[in-house]
């Protein structure tokens, strides 16, 4: 036992100086300049402690722990000193050497991108080229320690994990040249514009600004020098595995421009399917430049395939989730962007920005007082159709379209909208799903039905909102979605029964064919029952036309009037009430009227004819002293007009008198005739018809005129309190009459409370809170009520 | 085998849209009562002179409290009476329930406020409104049905007026100091 200890610690001790003087030699060759004198002492003055430990060692021989762990320390000292060296020269050589090449050569003015381009060609080539020899002298170097070192195992294993590669990169770019990060952005970016001029791909805007700097017959060859340089310095960084530390950050960037730029390339294009396009052009250009800079392995491949599956396709799916609105909009022709997109929204988190974005372009875009209510319609069933095929959830629809549901319940002209769309001669979207009678029929029965079929089923996405019901969700029927914003149909079939009013009223004959087909698909949709009101006027016009012909024919032929006069009888309950004004007729059509009224009674005994005389149109014609004109109006306006037949000027105080009417009214009346350019108002309150048709000067066929013209013609009593718009000044004696009525059964209530009750159970009596208020106090100053705590009750 | 399989589906396919009919069905018929109810209420609005007027109490139409006041020449003149009316769904179909708030003493009202008349009960139609029933309740008041009373010892008494007055604006009395 202690003999061989003793031997081995002979073999130790004649064999260390040999090792130290081999070591001393390798480190001397090694730093052929001359390295930090004080770290050399330092390490030499280690190595010798190192050595006294084993020696020291070595006297006691039979200690054999003691001297495998000193064996051991002087292993490390020896690997340390000699890593050390090798650092220290890599850090004096190659690093001055590399840095040198870029630093030495002036660089040129950065305007001139044709000479940066021909100088970091030239001088990253050189760079490179200096540093990889360098390298590899430092591996050779390397690799004879290795050999050395393979006759001490504990020192071999010390040295081995040192990589010269790893090292020389650490070492020397730890210190870069401050403009270095430039110079290689410029680089990579250079390499990219070099391999995609080959390609004829050319988005970066460096091809831009080289042809501006450098002749057309030189790119070529520059193309080709920075072509080489690029290959040269990419093999060199692919040598020694410098991409990483030299590389990626750059080509990360560039890929990164590259991406914006191909996204940028593909805004608006909402017809073609850009995603299949953005997979052709990653295979085409970024990822053959790719390999070239990485070269083939793994890495390379991963980071394409991210490019395609993520990162392109991230960025055109933000792209086309802020373009949705304009998709929408552009439905169908934007079919394609929309599969795109369907197939480009992959994490939940997406669907939730979609329906964020889209929801806030709704807000911004559409859902204010500028938009009109059939462009809100038209964009909401767009919406519906669009929405349905990115998602057939209809998760996305109900969340988007909650706030175009609410804003549309409260816009009043909605429910008219969308009821005169869908029986309104123009081809319309509406329309077209009225007469597609495939479509579910009755909306809510069909739905339940598929909502069993479970073959198809597939769960609700997590981000739904669960407490709504899902046949909601499900139904793809444009119809009864905008049914639904109002709960119910009722409301739909009476402003259908007003349209139908006005437009049976307004027609003069008595043609009801396209209304009769209207209410034969409206029947489909809404059931024949809630289309019962609207069948009897229809009725009522066929039989009109028939009762019409044979009470004229009984008439005696003195009463006959000079120009056909046509009526129309109504069943008075199934007809919307008529505002009904006293219109002042011509004594020749009251005798007329009067003698219809006797034939019609001998006609039906059973039956009581009232006349309604301002419901109606009148055609009339204007003579005047150089031609005529013709007018298709309300009654009311045509016997305003016919005033000025008896008199000229009226003021309107007469005019109000002779009407029977209220000043307002008159006014209103007399507006279209003045926007006719017929009457004239001069001095103010007075009016009088013009004498030539030449006098009229440009009719105002403007917006004003047309409104007006629709006034005149719209004298149905709309359920929607239309009456109150003219006529701003509360009516006293009802509110008070209501107000009374509250009181007397109720006791005392606030104001607020009492304007609530007037809202709901009112509603033909509108008010605002402020002549409430107004009205309350007048009646409190009357004594009729009194007030306490801030309650009103009836004085007794 | 195949008809056992079908039999019960259809059947359950069956009950299952029953109820929906059904329930569309009571909805429809709600709107229609309650613009009906809201027609009335605005009619009412020109029977204040004739001592009667009603309106919905609360956030409903379908319940309101009424009042109408004792016809002159009668004993009750100068009276005032609550009632509350409470709407079925199958209004007006079906008649209202009409009882009195303020206990009234009456030969055909009992303590707990419920009237005996026949228009409420067998006789109703839907032509009747609450104008109508109000009024009637109102000519109730001076002429009770003595044939089917609901408080005996009002019955018994209003032979003698006097003594029916007396009772009748004692008892009234106390209920105006109750509150």
């Amino acid at each position: 036992m202690s003999a061989l200890a003793a031997s081995i610690a002979a073999q130790a001790a004649s064999r260390l100086p040999a090792v130290l003087e081999h070591c001393r030699s390798i480190v001397a060759s090694a730093s052929s300049s001359p390295s930090s004198p004080s770290t050399l002492v330092l390490e030499q003055q280690r190595l010798g402690a190192a050595i006294q430990a084993y020696f020291g060692c070595a006297d006691a021989a039979d200690d054999r722990q003691r001297r495998a762990s000193a064996e051991a320390v002087l292993a490390g000292t020896l690997a340390d000193l000699i890593l050390s060296e090798c650092r220290e020269s890599l850090r004096a050589q190659a690093a001055p050497a590399f840095w040198a090449v870029l630093a030495n050569t002036p660089q040129p003015d950065q305007s001139n991108s044709g000479a940066i381009a021909t100088w970091l060609a030239k001088n990253m080539q050189a760079a490179f080229a200096v540093l990889e020899a360098s390298i590899a002298a430092h591996e050779t170097l390397f690799e004879a320690v290795l050999d050395f070192a393979q006759s001490i195992p504990s020192l071999s294993a010390a040295i081995r994990a040192f990589n010269v590669n790893t090292e020389a990169g650490a070492i020397v770019f730890a210190r870069p040249l401050p403009e270095f990060a430039a110079m290689v952005e410029q680089f990579v970016t250079l390499s990219y514009w070099a391999h995609a001029v080959v390609h004829d791909d050319v988005p970066n805007d460096w091809h831009k600004r080289i042809c501006d700097d450098v002749p057309e017959e030189a790119i070529e060859a520059l193309q080709q020098a920075v072509g080489a340089a690029t290959a040269a310095v990419f093999s060199v960084c692919q040598r020694r595995k410098l991409q990483h530390r030299v590389l990626m950050p750059f080509v990360l960037s560039q890929l990164d421009i590259l991406v914006k730029a191909q996204t940028e390339a593909m805004a608006n294009l909402f017809a073609d399917s850009c995603h299949e396009a953005a997979g052709q052009w990653i295979d085409t250009y970024p990822a053959p430049w790719l390999r070239h800079v990485l070269g083939e392995s793994d890495e390379c491949d991963q980071l394409i395939s991210y490019l395609k599956t993520q990162w392109l396709s991230q960025s055109l799916a933000a792209l086309r989730t802020t373009e949705l609105f304009d998709i929408i909009v552009d439905y169908p022709e934007s079919a394609n962007a929309l599969s795109d997109l369907r197939a480009l929204l992959i994490h939940p988190q997406q669907r939730a920005a979609l329906v964020q974005t889209l929801r806030a372009s709704f807000e911004r875009r559409l859902l204010h007082p500028g938009a009109n209510t059939p462009d809100i319609l038209t964009q909401y069933i767009s919406a519906i159709r669009a929405l349905r095929q990115l998602d057939e959830s209809g998760v996305i629809l109900e969340q988007v379209c909650a706030p175009v549901r609410e804003y549309l319940f409260g816009r009043e002209d909605t429910i008219r909208c969308i009821v005169s769309s869908l029986v309104d001669d123009a081809e319309s979207d509406l329309r077209d799903e009225l007469a597609n009678t495939n479509a579910s029929a009755n909306a809510d029965s069909d739905v339940s039905d598929t909502e069993d079929a479970t073959d198809s089923w597939n769960p609700v996405p997590l981000n739904a909102d669960l407490t709504q019901p899902s046949s909601l969700r499900k139904t793809s029927d444009i119809i009864s979605l905008l049914i639904s914003i109002y709960g119910s149909k009722e409301r739909f079939v009476d402003e259908y029964r007003a349209l139908l009013s006005d437009r049976l009223i307004s027609t003069l004959s008595y043609d009801i064919d396209k209304e009769l087909r209207n209410l034969e698909l409206l029947k489909l949709r809404f059931g024949e029952a809630n289309m019962l009101f609207s069948e009897v006027m229809l009725r009522d016009i066929t039989e009109s036309k028939r009762n019409n012909t044979s009470v004229q024919e009984r008439m005696p032929e003195s009463v006959k009037l000079d120009f056909p006069l046509n009526v129309i009888i109504l069943s008075r309950l199934y007809w919307p009430n008529f505002k009904t004004e006293p219109t002042p007729l011509p004594k020749p059509v009251e005798d007329f009227m009067k003698a219809y009224e006797a034939a019609f009674e001998i006609l039906k005994p059973t039956r009581a004819l009232h006349w309604k005389h301002s419901v109606g149109i009148v055609t009339i014609s204007l003579d005047f002293e150089d031609g005529e004109l013709e007018f298709s109006v309300a009654p009311a306006m045509a016997s305003l007009i016919m005033l000025f037949e008896r008199d000229d000027p009226w003021t309107l105080g007469e005019l109000v008198e002779a009407t029977e009417s209220s000043t307002a009214v008159v006014r209103k009346r007399l507006a279209f005739w003045i926007a006719q350019r017929v009457v004239i108002e001069s001095p103010a309150d007075t009016f009088s018809v013009i004498s030539k048709i030449a006098d009229q000067g440009v009719p105002l066929q403007g917006i004003d005129a047309d409104s007006d013209e629709e006034d005149a013609l719209h004298n149905i009593d709309g359920e929607a309190g239309e009456e109150a718009e003219g006529d701003e000044e509360l009516d006293v004696t009802q509110c008070f009459m209501f107000v009374s009525m509250m009181l007397t059964n109720l006791g005392s209530l606030p104001a607020d409370r009492m304007l609530t009750m007037m809202g709901m159970y009112a509603p033909t009596m509108p008010i605002d809170d402020r002549s409430f208020r107004r009205f309350l106090s007048n009646m409190v100053a009357d004594g009729k009520l009194a007030t306490s705590g801030g309650e009103y009750q009836l004085v007794k | 085998m195949a008809s056992q399989n079908t039999a019960p589906r259809r059947t359950a396919s069956a009950t299952a849209t029953n109820p929906k009919l059904k329930s569309t069905a009571s909805t429809m018929d709600g709107h229609a009562v309650t613009r009906r109810l809201q027609q009335e209420l605005m009619q009412l609005m020109g029977a204040a002179d004739l001592g009667i007027s009603a309106f919905p109490q609360g956030d409903s139409l379908f319940s309101w409290i009424g009042t109408i006041k004792g016809v002159s020449g009668t004993v009750y003149e100068g009276l005032s009476y609550k009632l509350l009316l409470k709407f079925p769904s199958a209004y007006p179909f079906n008649a209202p329930t009409v009882t009195f708030e303020t206990p009234c003493f009456h030969p055909n009202v009992d303590e707990r406020g419920n009237i005996c008349l026949d228009i409420l009960k067998d006789k109703w139609s839907a032509l009747y409104d609450v104008r109508t029933i109000l009024l009637s309740i109102q000519s109730l008041l001076g002429e009770p049905n003595n044939e089917s009373p609901l408080n005996g010892q009002a019955a018994g008494l209003w032979a003698n007026q006097e003594e029916f007055k007396k009772l009748l604006l004692q008892k009234y009395n106390e209920n105006a100091n109750k509150k």
